[in-house]
């Protein structure tokens, strides 16, 4: 169904210098579906999760997100628009607490007139009281509670990647991408992790978009699998099925 | 905001001698306080856009010179009322600021650095090339005029607008370091790849910083024509600008505290050197760069080293 | 404008430009290397101008004044970078800035203390004076200064390209992490191309120093310096030499042809137009961000 696609890619294409990152990528992922996005080094998943948020610009091809054109929006726009993302290399705000990361999180939220801000009008100081209390709901669910006054610089790397998650999803996005959530993390941590994230998702009906290495995971939790290989989608399908399709696992075998 | 009762009471002993300052202090050192005053102003804007916007600008004595330049010209050749005049020439900074912001939001580091340093050599030229307007390299003396009643010569007045402008921009400043706007100054400084993913307009956030930034700029740059009488292009170049830039990098970039201390300190030590005038320069800039080798992150790291040794103290 | 004059002010240019071009490339080698504007290359090129002054004083000849102009300029330099800038490399990129100019600051105003604000000058060193060559009046020494600088870029090209710590140097200012790896001693090849800039500067005021006189106030060509570099491109060697040639002849030619107020509008002018239009200079690439 045509209405129900959360985002839809059209021959989406990017060339860097001499090279082709992506290659007519033709993505469509319903609203609600938790996708796995798989693939050797070098394939292009973090490319194509950067075109898709508007941190990079495509050659050519068309991103239509949630029935809207975004293929030439600005990064911070289409993220108004409902659409959040995790960063390979965690990106937070080292300087700031973790409780400010939260909040800064939710900046899109957060509705205050710059002349408010500047007088500390009555009016921006209730808004940021509310803004408070959110935050306090969002630390809490995400197990930060008691270390909300760290500078995110000291925290331990897992730590980390729960606080870029719990950022990431501070504003109720429609759809979330991300980049290899669990890398760094035990086994354990991790299953927690995506499991928890995917009752999140289902309780807010929220479409995800993930990159992940950890194969076991993607088979016990996403509902589909897009297989990139050298900028092309070699395979796509139910988890059974891309394990089962000789391209994706020469793809992968070749690469060992 | 909730204050303990010691800051109600620090707080308290601070507008009492403000009040008392000028009927207690020789003429002399009214004059200093009004400079560090001043420069605790431009120090808190320029901390704003350099130390949490991440932004370096070697135009600030530009804003300040447009400003003053401005309020001069204004109340010299249009006899506009003062109070109309200082607005006036504050609006104006604020607008060379947004001019500098404009193009400048595409680049960053050394790039950003040059394109502050067109916009002070064009406004060096525009000083130079019209001596009927501003004087040239001879500069401008401000007339007197009336504010309030009293006359702008009046030391007391004098002090007492400094004091309250520099209150307001104390208060401006703790307002935007703690709601959104702040934190997005600081988030598009450590990360503006997540900050862009998060929502906040990266270039219009750095527009706006360098807009406020030079705003602060105008209102020291009025203030200081009015406390000095008069202009002196000299004091709006590089060299300004650079010094401007040593008040938050010793005091400690990001910082309020910061910008106080380093605001008072650099601006007491040139007058504290006068006795020795040749080797004031030199003198000046060992202290500089002793401070930056052994205090990079600048001051306030030394006390934020020394707090928590404090805290330990106390609970025994 | 007869061919003469025209072929007169072209190497004057060259020669104005060529002392830019040294500058703008004792500003980019380090750029490169470590991503540290120094603020106080002007005050280097004032060093070599008044060590000349120093040396000649002496009585020395010419040929051993001007290597060891050169010598002082890197020995200095050498010792700035391990006793200051080594110790402050992690700090925040405008402490950096500051530092380099609060060195400046004491070089000048050591300078100044000894010396007051007296000009001075010093002969012309070679063994020619101004003549004539078919209606061109040619000075001399603006042709040593061209000769000069072309052979030291040539040098510096044979340098990057073919020794050792040159390739090193390169590979630095790709990726320091990178180099590390390889097992280049990164802080020494820091170091390296701190002493060869600082080097540079001195040569610069040396071969400046017969021509304008020497004055505490020479380092303030580190401004049109800098305009040099953003034509040229800050991440350019070629660039730097380029637009320093460019910049001197601009400046040449319009001061002869429409007057000196022009003449000083011309870096400001380049300046905006490079910054508006080409930021990363004729021969600069814009940084790469990996996201």
């Amino acid at each position: 169904m045509q209405n129900n696609l959360m985002i839809k890619t059209h021959d989406l294409s990017l060339q860097f210098g001499g090279l082709q990152a992506l290659q007519q990528i033709s993505l469509e992922v319903p609203a609600g579906e938790f996708r796995g996005l798989i693939g050797p080094n070098g394939a292009g998943k973090t490319t194509l999760i950067n075109c898709l948020s508007g941190a990079i610009q495509s050659s050519s091809g068309s991103i239509v997100f949630d029935n809207i054109e975004v293929t030439t929006m600005p990064p911070h726009l289409i993220s108004h628009l409902g659409m959040s993302r995790s960063f390979q290399h965690v990106q937070l705000f080292g300087d700031r607490n973790v409780r400010d990361n939260i909040l800064i999180g939710m900046h899109r939220q957060i509705k205050q007139s710059i002349a408010g801000q500047l007088l500390g009008l009555a009016s921006s100081r209730r808004a940021e009281r509310e803004a408070g209390l959110l935050a306090d709901e969002l630390l809490t669910r995400f197990d930060l509670k008691g270390i909300e006054h760290l500078s995110a610089r000291q925290l331990p790397y897992g730590v980390l990647k729960r606080l870029d998650l719990a950022r990431a999803l501070s504003a109720r996005p429609k759809l979330l991408l991300l980049d290899e959530p669990t890398s760094g993390m035990s086994e354990e941590e991790a299953t927690d992790s995506i499991s928890l994230l995917k009752e999140l998702a289902r309780q807010d009906g929220m479409t995800l978009i993930v990159i992940e290495h950890n194969m076991r995971i993607m088979m016990n939790l996403a509902d589909r699998i897009t297989v990139l290989h050298l900028g092309r989608i070699i395979a796509e399908g139910s988890p059974q099925e891309v394990t089962h399709d000789p391209a994706a696992i020469e793809a992968y075998l070749g690469e060992e | 905001m909730q204050l303990t009762r010691l800051q109600v009471l620090m707080v308290s002993t601070v507008v009492v001698c403000s009040i008392a300052a000028p009927w207690v202090l020789p003429t002399y050192y009214l004059y200093l306080l009004n400079l560090v005053l001043i420069n605790i102003i431009l120090a808190l804007g320029l901390n704003i856009l350099t130390g949490n916007s991440g932004q370096i600008s070697l135009c600030h004595s530009s804003f300040m010179a447009i400003a003053a330049y401005a309020y001069t010209i204004l109340n010299n050749d249009l006899h506009w009322p003062i109070l109309l005049c200082a607005i006036t020439a504050v609006g104006l900074a604020s607008l060379g600021g947004a001019l500098v912001g404009y193009p400048a939001r595409r680049l960053g580091g050394i790039y950003l650095a040059l394109a502050t340093l067109a916009f002070l050599s064009l406004t060096q030229i525009l000083i130079e090339e019209f001596p009927d307007i501003t004087g040239g390299i001879r500069g401008l003396k401000i007339e007197k005029a009336t504010f309030l009643g009293i006359s702008t010569s009046s030391e007391s007045l004098r002090f007492y607008v400094v004091a309250v402008a520099c209150a307001f921009s104390l208060y401006v400043t703790i307002n935007i370091l703690r709601f959104p706007l702040g934190r997005a100054f600081d988030a598009i400084r450590t990360s503006p790849q997540a900050a862009q993913s998060l929502g906040i307009p990266v270039a219009r956030i750095k527009l706006l910083a360098f807009t406020i930034s030079a705003a602060y700029a105008g209102l020291a740059g009025v203030l200081f024509a009015m406390v000095v009488g008069f202009i002196d292009p000299v004091e709006f170049g590089v060299g300004a600008s650079l010094r401007y830039i040593t008040f938050i990098v010793v005091g400690g970039l990001g910082s309020i505290a910061g910008s106080i201390i380093g605001s008072i300190i650099f601006t007491l030590l040139p007058e504290g050197l006068r006795g020795v005038k040749e080797y004031s320069d030199l003198v000046y800039a060992v202290i500089l760069l002793l401070s930056l080798v052994f205090l990079p992150n600048g001051l306030i790291s030394l006390y934020q080293k020394l707090v928590p040794n404090k805290k330990i103290a106390k609970s025994n | 404008m007869t061919i003469a004059i025209a072929l007169q002010l072209l190497i004057s240019g060259l020669s104005v430009g060529s002392i830019y071009a040294l500058v703008a490339l004792a500003l980019v080698i380090p750029f490169k290397a470590s991503g540290i504007l120094n603020f106080a290359q002007g005050e280097f090129v004032t060093v070599g101008a008044y060590s000349a002054l120093v040396l000649t004083a002496f009585g020395l000849p010419y040929w051993i004044v001007l290597p060891s102009t050169i010598s002082i300029g890197l020995i200095i330099g050498l010792v700035i970078e391990r006793a200051i800038i080594r110790r402050i490399m992690s700090a925040p990129e405008f402490t950096l800035v500051i530092a380099t100019f609060a060195i400046g600051l004491i070089i000048k105003s050591a300078i100044r203390l000894y010396w007051q604000d007296n000009l001075f000058a010093i002969e012309n060193p070679l063994p020619f004076k101004t003549f004539k060559f078919s209606g061109i009046v040619i000075n001399p020494q603006y042709l040593w200064v061209i000769g000069c600088t072309t052979t030291l870029v040539c040098c510096l090209a044979w340098f990057f390209k073919c020794s050792p710590m040159g390739k090193a140097m390169r590979a630095v200012s790709q990726s320091q992490d990178g180099a590390r790896l390889m097992g280049i001693h990164v802080e020494r090849v820091l170091m390296t191309s701190w002493g060869i800039s600082t080097a540079i500067g001195a040569l610069g005021g040396i071969l400046l120093a017969p021509i304008i006189g020497i004055n505490p106030e020479i380092g303030g060509l580190i401004l049109k310096a800098l305009v040099a570099a953003v034509i040229g491109g800050f991440t350019s060697l070629p660039g730097a030499f380029v637009g320093g040639l460019l910049l001197g002849l601009l400046e040449t030619y319009s001061g002869a042809f429409f007057g000196s107020t022009l003449k000083n509008l011309i870096p400001f002018v380049m300046l905006v137009v490079f910054l508006l239009v080409k930021p990363y200079g004729l021969f600069g690439k814009a940084p790469l961000v990996r996201i």
